[in-house]
């Protein structure tokens, strides 16, 4: 059963794909699953089971969808080429254009773009075999971001939590900002690797090998080549306007993933250093990438293997998140704040208190903690370490 | 061409030889590595302390000189091994797959010994009764082994479906060993421990597979504060017996967490090692579930109550603590929260079979 739940990965893209299919206003069907998840989400009570989905029969059930997600990417937008082709796409038989199902087509692919295709991306990223990751490089793209797995590898996994880390938002930053920090972040990450990896290899940061060549003609030709095989410019600009799209919802995951949290450079990673956003459907759809912190402590676990942590750091539903962050004065008040202040009293190291409320007095928030070392001023016995 | 892109698993000879050691036959330690798996999955299974922090070749920790063979690289090398570390032969050992026979040189971690990991037959020696549930079990082997004090070994018994693992209860003294011992806490339902327990098991054969783990003393010069639970005792005794026996002269501060009185044992061989110990050792056993009218006028409570209490350098002192993980993640975050630096706080979980996730 536990393992059977990551399928609904790919009840979302047949949802996409009948949409494409039948044409029409049924393009919407796509980000239709959007509402019923979120409201599933919401409704239903909090998942903190560990399914114990073990390696060998159940982890094959369980890697399935996500070997399968590459393919039926694939398949959607073949069938957005054929929808233009045979059914003239959003305009009609008088040649109208229908806005509607321009916008159902560009907020179904943005949608399956981004949920499920990161956290399966971010999975296959961490395989060990060729294919799994090929998948990733090609799924990455659906998203704009190619070469992220550079930009994970050498910096989000070693500087999580501190402010080397482009994925990680700063207490007091709005959604916005850090949508283009992260971008940017990403960008940067993986074009300035893949220079230093040449020099390290002893070649020029030039040399035709460099895989930011490969990102940018994918960029540009696979928005491109949907145009062309559709036969207008129109399929092209929802196909590029879809991966942006789809890039900003990744985006956003990272803030809510990792919001305001703290770390000492250099010190290991606990289970308390990212938010878990234990709903019951955004667990499987997300493949557990909402409570991967198991990941960052050891990056050979499976996804089906982690275990959710509702005695760590905790969120509400990501849906609630995402509306929030959306609406600053809403993401401060009821969740930032008071959900940061609770993990600096409960879950911060001293040294740690000590980082947070500096960032707090960079953020102009109040100091929760007037004493980092409270913690260690409790003990007056010991002699606190220095 | 589908065998050769996709092809099945295959195991090669992987040889770990310590930086700057003797090459010779002893020297190192040789291990099976499969196809699918890399340098450092290889290693940490067989129990070696190989440096490591990522795991996603990102940190550079696990760098080791590849002395011959062939490797796949999972995340390319370059990405963060320098130029002349990638001249010089280093690789990524979390991120190296073999393509062939492979000999790695690696710098281990402190006080890591390279002790091969040998299976050997031996028999029960003797099942010595500590209390209601725990059992002190000797083994007498056919051919001797080496550990370092805080490791374990993997026992196995026909007719149990799996080895379990059992932290070794005596300090080895840096000599090969023929008879090793453990404390083995009856966990009710267990296949294994049930079966030890059913009746006396002495005379009976045995499969041993040893040494594993990481846990050991390591260098420093403050208080070594030790905190056990249950069948805990056994990686502290071990460890502090080698230590007397080289000669410690640090501070030893020893909580140990038990539920009654009738659940205290071994204390005639921690009073044994607290004598003539070159420092101050202070042990003090704390009871949960103590009667209130019993005579007993030690502590009460958790463990994990009284740690904040103790007068302990945190700056020096480290802490070495063996027991269930619930016991353990509580006490380390009180050593964390009193200001106690993460890399000093040593730790061995106990986890019974219901624990495992995949056999």
């Amino acid at each position: 059963m536990g393992a059977l739940r990551y399928y609904i990965c790919t009840a979302v893209m047949v949802a996409a794909i009948a949409g494409f299919y039948l044409g029409g206003n049924y393009v919407w069907l796509g980000v239709g699953t959007f509402p019923v998840l979120m409201f599933l989400d919401l409704f239903l009570p909090q998942d903190h089971r560990d399914y114990g989905v073990k390696e060998g029969v159940s982890g094959f059930i369980a890697d399935f969808p996500l070997f399968l997600h590459t393919f039926l990417m694939i398949a959607m937008y073949a069938l957005f080429v054929r929808w233009f082709v045979t059914m003239g796409g959003p305009f009609n038989a008088a040649g109208e254009w229908s806005w509607a199902q321009t916008l159902g087509a560009f907020l179904s692919i943005a949608w399956v773009s981004a949920v499920p295709t990161l956290p399966i991306s971010h999975e296959l990223m961490h395989r060990t075999h060729w294919f799994p990751r090929f998948c990733n490089k090609i799924l990455n793209t659906f998203y704009m971001d190619t070469n992220r797995d550079i930009g994970h590898i050498i910096t989000h996994h070693i500087h999580l939590n501190t402010p080397a880390d482009a994925d990680t938002p700063y207490r007091g930053q709005l959604l916005y900002p850090f949508l283009w920090q992260a971008t940017k972040g990403s960008y940067v990450d993986a074009v300035e690797g893949e220079a230093n990896r040449l020099r390290n290899r002893g070649k020029s940061p030039w040399h035709p090998s460099n895989k930011t060549y490969m990102q940018i003609l994918l960029l540009i030709g696979f928005p491109l080549g949907i145009g062309l095989a559709a036969g207008t410019w129109v399929a092209g600009v929802i196909t590029l306007a879809a991966m942006f799209l789809a890039k900003m919802i990744v985006e956003a995951f990272n803030y809510h993933q990792h919001y305001g949290l703290i770390r000492v450079p250099g010190e290991p990673v606990k289970i308390y250093h990212a938010w878990n956003h234990l709903g019951p459907i955004v667990r499987p759809i997300g493949v557990e990438i909402t409570n991967h912190i198991n990941h960052h402590e050891d990056s050979y676990i499976p996804f089906y293997a982690l275990k959710p942590h509702p005695e760590g750091a905790c969120m509400p539903s990501i849906f609630v998140c995402f509306i929030f962050g959306l609406i600053p004065p809403l993401w401060f008040h009821f969740l930032a704040k008071p959900k940061l202040k609770y993990w600096d009293n409960n879950f911060a190291s001293p040294e740690e208190q000590k980082l947070a409320m500096q960032a707090n007095a960079r953020a102009g928030w109040p100091m929760w903690i007037e004493a980092p070392q409270a913690a260690a001023q409790a003990a007056p016995q010991m002699v606190a370490a220095e | 061409m589908l065998k050769a892109l996709f092809g099945g698993a295959k195991s090669f000879a992987l040889r770990i030889n310590p930086t700057g050691g003797e090459q010779g036959a002893d020297a190192g330690l040789d291990l099976v590595i499969d196809k699918k798996g890399t340098i450092l999955e290889t290693a940490l299974e067989a129990g070696l302390a190989f440096p490591h922090d990522c795991k996603v070749g990102s940190c550079g920790t696990c760098k080791c000189k590849l002395k011959s063979g062939k490797i796949r690289e999972r995340v390319d090398n370059a990405l963060t091994l320098s130029r002349e570390d990638l001249m010089a032969g280093y690789v990524l050992a979390c991120q190296a797959h073999p393509k062939t026979d492979l000999v790695v040189e690696v710098d281990l971690l402190e006080g890591e010994e390279m002790h091969p990991v040998k299976v050997v037959a031996g028999s029960i020696k003797a099942c010595n009764r500590q209390t209601h549930d725990i059992m002190e079990v000797v083994l007498e082997l056919d051919e001797p082994i080496e550990y370092t004090a805080g490791q374990y070994a993997d026992i196995e018994v026909d007719g149990i479906d799996a080895p379990r693992n059992f932290s070794f209860a005596t300090g080895s003294n840096g000599a090969l060993q023929l008879n090793v011992s453990f404390l083995i806490k009856h966990v009710p339902g267990g296949a294994f421990t049930g079966w030890l327990f059913a009746e006396d098991r002495t005379g009976h054969a045995i499969k041993l597979h040893a040494p594993y783990g990481f846990f050991h003393l390591y260098e420093g010069a403050g208080t070594i504060f030790c905190i056990a639970g249950g069948s805990g005792l056994a990686p502290l005794l071990s460890i502090l017996e080698d230590a007397k026996h080289a000669g410690c002269t640090r501070d030893v501060v020893f909580l140990y967490g038990a539920r009654t009185q009738t659940d205290l044992y071994k204390l005639d061989k921690i009073q044994a090692i607290a004598d003539g110990w070159h420092g101050e050792f202070r042990f003090d056993p704390i009871l949960s579930e103590e009667p209130e009218s019993s005579d007993w006028t030690g502590p009460r409570g958790l463990v994990t109550e009284f740690i904040a209490q103790q007068n302990i350098d945190l700056a020096t002192a480290q802490a070495y603590m063996c027991g269930p993980p619930p016991m353990i993640d509580a006490a380390e975050d009180v050593l964390t929260k009193a200001g106690m630096a993460a890399n000093n706080i040593f730790a061995d979980r106990f986890f019974d079979r219901s624990n495992v996730l995949s056999d």
